[in-house]
């Protein structure tokens, strides 16, 4: 009988029963939508709810939104880092946006860092110190528009496949505008699951909906169903 | 060359052995990417000093402020804390290092 594969659950009530228990440790998940759509809420709270429940350490970078924002909104959803001691460690912020403010502040340029590589290396130093179970990049969109190369795809491609080495499983946030640009198509190649959310207008209301478009070695329902955000978890509902 | 006078074990030793802006660099790079260096450059650019074996504790004190204030402003107080002692760590002498 082939041994079970080990998997990091979402506690996305709902979600993890309709994908063979969880997301395969170790994978690169890509959780694509348009703004608004939850998906850094999605991310957050699966590092969140592993680090509460399984005392996992996880690591969100964030590139645009601030240390502060993220943390305030995630409070206020009902994901606070004071509800267990050292869980703020353990739900790692870092903003790399305050240091690039700190970059411009100082009249340093920053085009000549490569934060894809940077990135890396952050980990890999992170990793010196602390246990790293999850990562979460937010988001590719942001880091890509830092980068001046020419062709990003060959950078991402050794971007995704670094990541892919470290036994932690990684979640890049996606801003999908529409359009496919700088080679979206790579990425998703490359990712071991693809998370996309939508937001789809009933009448008056707007609601969100998630789908598991793709999740390497897993056996998962395709369906888009409705996703509801209760005080600090979130829950598909569906047949 | 004040801190010669604190090679009292092998710890110390093995810091002077090394360059200690590295040292430095290197225990902040989990925060700061590959940043690290060119932070330490407009760390010594902005206050005229030279982070290395011969720096001073009022320059060493004026790095770990500035340092600590960054890494609080960019990940929260219990991972500036973390690189407040690595980095003293690295640069003061035992009696000296703070939280």
């Amino acid at each position: 009988m082939a041994e079970a594969i080990p998997r990091i659950p979402t506690y996305v009530t709902g979600l993890d029963a309709r994908m063979g228990g969880g997301i395969p440790r170790g994978a690169v998940v890509l959780v694509e939508g348009g703004a608004g759509c939850l998906k850094s809420t999605l991310a957050y709270s699966i590092l969140y709810q592993n680090a509460i429940r399984h005392q996992f350490h996880g690591l969100y970078i964030t590139l645009e939104q601030s240390r502060q924002d993220l943390e305030d909104h995630m409070e206020g959803l009902g994901m606070s880092r004071s509800v267990q001691p050292d869980l703020e460690s353990k739900v790692a912020i870092v903003d790399l946006g305050e240091l690039r403010g700190f970059l411009a502040e100082s009249g340093e340029s920053e085009s000549g860092t490569n934060w894809l590589k940077s990135i890396l290396r952050q980990i890999e130093s992170y990793r010196e110190e602390f246990p790293l179970d999850v990562f979460v990049l937010d988001s590719l969109n942001a880091m890509l528009s830092l980068h001046d190369k020419d062709n990003p795809r060959v950078e991402l491609f050794h971007f995704i496949r670094e990541l892919k080495t470290h036994p932690m499983t990684s979640f890049l946030i996606y801003e999908a505008s529409g359009g496919e640009g700088w080679g979206r198509g790579s990425v998703d190649f490359l990712a071991d699951g693809i998370i996309r959310m939508e937001a789809k207008r009933v009448d008056e209301v707007v609601n969100m909906q998630l789908g598991v478009v793709k999740m390497r070695k897993t056996s998962h329902d395709r369906s888009f169903l409705p996703l509801i955000v209760r005080k600090g978890s979130l829950e598909v509902v569906g047949k | 060359m004040w801190h010669k006078l604190y090679i009292c074990c092998t710890d110390c030793a093995t810091v002077m052995a090394k360059e200690v802006k590295d040292i430095v660099a290197e225990k902040v790079r989990w925060v700061f990417g590959d940043v690290a260096e060119q932070i330490l450059k407009i760390e010594e650019e902005r206050h005229g000093m030279l982070i290395g074996n011969n720096m001073s504790p009022e320059d060493a004190e004026r790095l770990l402020k500035d340092l600590k204030e960054l890494s609080l402003r960019m990940a929260g107080p219990s991972l500036a804390d973390r690189v407040c002692e690595e980095v003293s760590a690295a640069i003061l002498p035992p009696k000296l290092r703070r939280k």
